[in-house]
């Protein structure tokens, strides 16, 4: 089968989709693809957080720390687009927006917490800094070992096994074509736009973008550009169903930590443990070590779960940068190009879906992506292989 | 914790493999999640229910008694949930999840049997509808699962359940048989080589004549429902039209076969592959047993459904195997146990060609299926949900994140044939993931604080 289109969006998880929906709505020809079934790789492992305040700068294991404050500008509109999403995909995406907490167990850490405070003030992003007893006040199911933590209000989570099928049905709504079991193997330039074989399809289209999550270099490596990424596989550990306890998003400032209890009842327990080596089709296996840590440390900041049930684990690949920053814009070197990805990609998928739509536009994104660019990653091809 | 071998499973496969290699000489350690060894066939009640009603099995119990008598250490009441230190641990906790152990296990014979085979039909999830091996569970008690019941299905575990239930005195009002196995064509004189077992057969089919139970073939259960009489069952016929007929019973006891029970040798790593016939995952094992680790063998039911004869058989056979890989030299009765294998298992394909597979049982049980249906009973999801799972398409795994079907308590055991049928997934089986069984956070917190 030929398809000619405006755009080839490769990859629809998360970001894939709320592109695909972002252009079709903008009135372009979209074509979003996938290798396997969609939404599930990242996107269909994922916790589901939105994180506003800032982050913690390590997950176990992590070599090189993220740069938290850089996250904020990002964080804070990527919040702000976030209130609208339910309305523009027309669902239920179990959205909820109840805060979150951070916590501290050391004085280091109740540091790193003041530190983070003037960081969200300079970004506009509204935290609460609380000492011990406020703290255990306003979550009493806290563990002795928590000293003090910060508080946001717009901290939240939404279901991601809804959430990316419903930009998927959006976008289908608007006119995209949706082809699942569709791994794009070649990718080709002639003089005015790129060529694709993607499965059983040959397509024809005016520009690509790249949201191939993990496997996002693998797909430049096809159009002729080797960029450095670093995919891992990190795990996540659910309760059996629980009547409801925990309104609120529970996160650790210096380890990595996200505890929430979501729509169904089911208690989520992750934070970036790793998980084992990555596989496609979401069949990397769970790291007993990984899980035995996280929950310990689970039980440690609320000891109240100690009395539930472990049901499973699952783990699940993440396109990881080898500077933990996220990759979004134009690939040097190749016209008509655009990819996204890294860290976080979740609370960014509406933010990073207009930055590329707004790209494939030639438009003034909304964000300033200074320093998040591909060309940081470029090894070889594109614009750096020609000056070597 | 340690030993020569640890064996997963003391069902009959379990046992006998244990007790080849205690009366060797190797130390051995059984576990089992039940409270007493035995497995499905050879469970044994507890001795107040002995006391009144006998021993069940007696070969079983005397089975038992040898193992014990040869050494073998049993560790009942425990389930193994998890593997660690690149599979040489064992991770065991008390059948209610908490208080964990490890036990290191340099070799490992995965004895876990089989689980019963459930389909649904509109009122499958009502507390009176149960599976046939309950209901024989039950007569093994001499507990009667309802005065008037009806058994439906496939497969020949329902006239065994049948003639229990008569034993008990309990009124069968029908066995309904969705295939028409007992009708004499090609595929049933090859049964006519295994004497002993159609004399076994034949027995089930004389009690039940005797007892005025009517076997119906080509009938199946269309739907149960709870009225003030009590559960009112449609029957109807499996292909075709046709009489449809009610039934007011106590309870409705449905079986379609068992599947192998692969999740521990699926997270050990063990190759797998898919039966045709099922959909089911099975271990894939050499004659000896080995899986394609070191160190790892499969005996009974996980590495197919052949039935108990072939279980006992099979753990004389991976017993020898272990044995050999300890230095220790052949134990009799090997060639033997070769032939019973070989025997059992041509008896178990012969005899399943005679009724229907089960991919096909899963295929008609799904598409009678209205879309309000439950599918997923842990959940609560309907067949119209699992058709409606829009970018699912044939992949089990998205459509259960599509609509968490098989992300309940029983983690897909009971709703994977279904699900899979409604999707036209070619395999039945979900990824296995740990813990294999629920447990106790406070547990894992308490044991992370000594090992890590
Ligand atoms: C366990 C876990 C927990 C996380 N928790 C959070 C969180 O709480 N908050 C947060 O913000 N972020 C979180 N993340 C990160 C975030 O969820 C993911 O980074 C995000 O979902 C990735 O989305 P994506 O669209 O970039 O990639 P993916 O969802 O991985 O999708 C990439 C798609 O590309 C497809 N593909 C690959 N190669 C090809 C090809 N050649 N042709 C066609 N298609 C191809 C794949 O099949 C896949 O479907 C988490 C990640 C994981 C794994
Ligand atoms: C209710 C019922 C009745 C049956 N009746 C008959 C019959 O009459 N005739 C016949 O031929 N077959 C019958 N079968 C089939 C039966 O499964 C086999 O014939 C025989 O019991 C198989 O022996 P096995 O040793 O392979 O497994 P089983 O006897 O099934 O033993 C497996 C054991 O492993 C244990 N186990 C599994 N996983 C774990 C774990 N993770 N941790 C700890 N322990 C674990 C289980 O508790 C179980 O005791 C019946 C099956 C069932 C379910």
């Amino acid at each position: 089968m030929s398809v000619t289109a405006d755009v080839l969006v490769i990859g629809a998880g998360v970001l894939g989709a709320s592109t695909g929906f972002e252009l079709a709505r903008r009135g372009h020809r979209v074509a979003v693809v996938d290798r396997g079934s969609v939404s599930r790789e990242g996107s269909g492992t994922t916790a589901g957080n939105l994180h506003v305040q800032a982050v913690h700068t390590r997950r176990p294991g992590q070599d090189v720390p993220l740069d938290a404050r850089r996250f904020l500008p990002l964080q804070k509109a990527a919040s702000d687009l976030w209130e609208a999403v339910p309305d523009l995909l027309g669902i239920d995406i179990e959205l909820v927006r109840t805060g979150g907490f951070t916590v501290a167990e050391t004085a280091e850490q109740l540091q790193e917490l003041k530190l983070k405070g003037e960081w969200e003030r300079e970004f506009g992003v509204q935290t609460v800094l609380m000492d011990q007893d406020t703290v255990h006040d306003a979550l009493p199911a806290l563990g002795p070992t928590v000293l003090g933590a910060t508080w946001c209000a717009e901290d939240g989570y939404a279901n991601p096994l809804l959430v990316t099928p419903a930009y998927l049905n959006a976008a289908r709504r608007s006119g995209a074509q949706i082809t699942p079991h569709a791994p794009v193997t070649a990718l080709s330039r002639d003089h005015n736009g790129w060529r694709a074989d993607a499965g059983a399809t040959q397509l024809h289209v005016g520009a690509v973008v790249d949201t191939a999550g993990p496997w996002l270099a693998d797909v430049a490596a096809l159009a002729g550009v080797v960029l450095a990424m670093a995919p891992l596989t990190i795990q996540m550990h659910a309760t059996t169903r629980m009547p409801p306890l925990l309104r609120n998003l529970v996160q650790h400032i210096g380890e990595g930590l996200s505890i929430k209890q979501v729509t169904s009842g089911t208690i989520l327990i992750g934070g970036g443990w790793p998980s084992g080596p990555i596989a496609a089709g979401s069949r990397t296996a769970s790291s007993m070590a990984s899980l035995m840590g996280n929950i310990a440390q689970a039980v440690r900041i609320l000891p109240v779960l100690g009395q539930m049930r472990l049901l499973r684990s699952w783990a699940g690949p993440l396109a990881a940068t080898p500077d933990e920053m996220p990759v979004v814009g134009a690939v040097p070197g190749l016209d008509d190009f655009y990819l996204a990805g890294g860290t976080y990609a979740f609370t960014f998928a509406p933010l990073w879906a207009q930055t590329l739509a707004d790209l494939v536009e030639g438009k003034q994104p909304p964000v300033d992506l200074s320093g998040l660019g591909p060309d940081r990653l470029v090894i070889e091809g594109g614009d750096h292989g020609q000056e070597h | 914790m340690t030993s020569d071998v640890v064996i997963v499973g003391a069902g009959p496969a379990g046992l006998s493999a244990a007790t080849v290699i205690a009366e060797n000489d190797r130390s051995v350690v059984v576990i089992d999640e039940q409270p007493r060894p035995g497995g499905q066939y050879y469970r044994q009640q507890s001795a107040a229910v002995i006391a009144t009603h006998g021993v069940h099995r007696a070969e079983g119990a005397a089975l038992i008694e040898r193992a014990r008598r040869a050494g073998v250490q049993f560790r009942s009441g425990v389930s193994v949930w998890g593997v660690d230190d690149d599979r040489r641990t064992l991770l065991v906790s008390a059948a209610d999840g908490t208080s964990i152990r490890r036990h290191l296990a340099p070799r490992i014979v995965v004895a876990t049997g089989a689980t019963e085979r459930a389909l649904p039909f509109p009122g499958w999830q009502l507390p009176a509808v149960t599976t046939v091996g309950y209901a024989q569970h039950l007569c093994a008690e001499g507990v009667r699962v309802g005065a008037r019941v009806l058994v439906a299905g496939s497969g020949p575990f329902l006239l065994s359940v049948a003639c229990s239930l008569v034993g008990v005195g309990v009124d069968v009002v029908a066995v309904l048989e969705e295939g028409t196995p007992y009708r004499p064509r090609a595929a049933g004189w090859k049964v006519a080589g295994h004497p002993q077992r159609l004399r076994e057969f034949a027995a089930y089919r004389a009690r039940l004549a005797a007892a005025r139970v009517p076997v119906r073939s080509g009938r199946r259960v269309v739907s149960a429902e709870e009225t003030a009489d009590g559960l009112r069952v449609v029957e109807g016929p499996t292909v075709g039209t046709g009489r449809a007929r009610q039934h007011t019973v106590d309870a409705l006891n449905v079986g379609f076969g068992f599947r192998p029970q692969i999740d521990l040798l699926r997270l050990l790593g063990c190759g797998t592959r898919i039966d045709a016939l099922s959909g089911d995952e099975v271990a894939v094992v050499d004659v000896d047993g080995a899986t394609d680790l070191d160190g790892v063998w499969a005996a009974g039911e996980v590495t197919g459904i052949a039935g108990a004869p072939s279980a006992l058989a099979e753990g004389l056979v991976v017993g020898a195997a272990v044995l050999r890989s300890l230095g220790a030299p052949l134990p009799e009765g090997l060639a033997a146990a070769r032939r019973d294998v070989s025997r059992a298992r041509a008896f178990a394909s012969t005899l399943g060609r005679l009724y229907p597979a089960p991919r096909d049982l899963a295929a008609l049980a799904a598409a009678s299926l209205g879309d309000d249906a439950l599918v997923c009973r842990c959940e609560s999801v309907s067949a119209g949900q699992v058709r409606a799972a829009q970018f699912g398409g044939t992949d089990l795994q998205a459509v259960k994140a599509a609509t968490r079907a098989g992300m309940g308590l029983c983690q897909g055991r009971e709703c994977a044939p279904a699900v899979s049928a409604l999707c036209g997934s070619p395999t039945a089986a979900f990824t296995v993931r740990p813990p294999l069984r629920p447990i106790l956070l406070a547990a894992v917190a308490e044991h992370a604080a000594q090992v890590i």
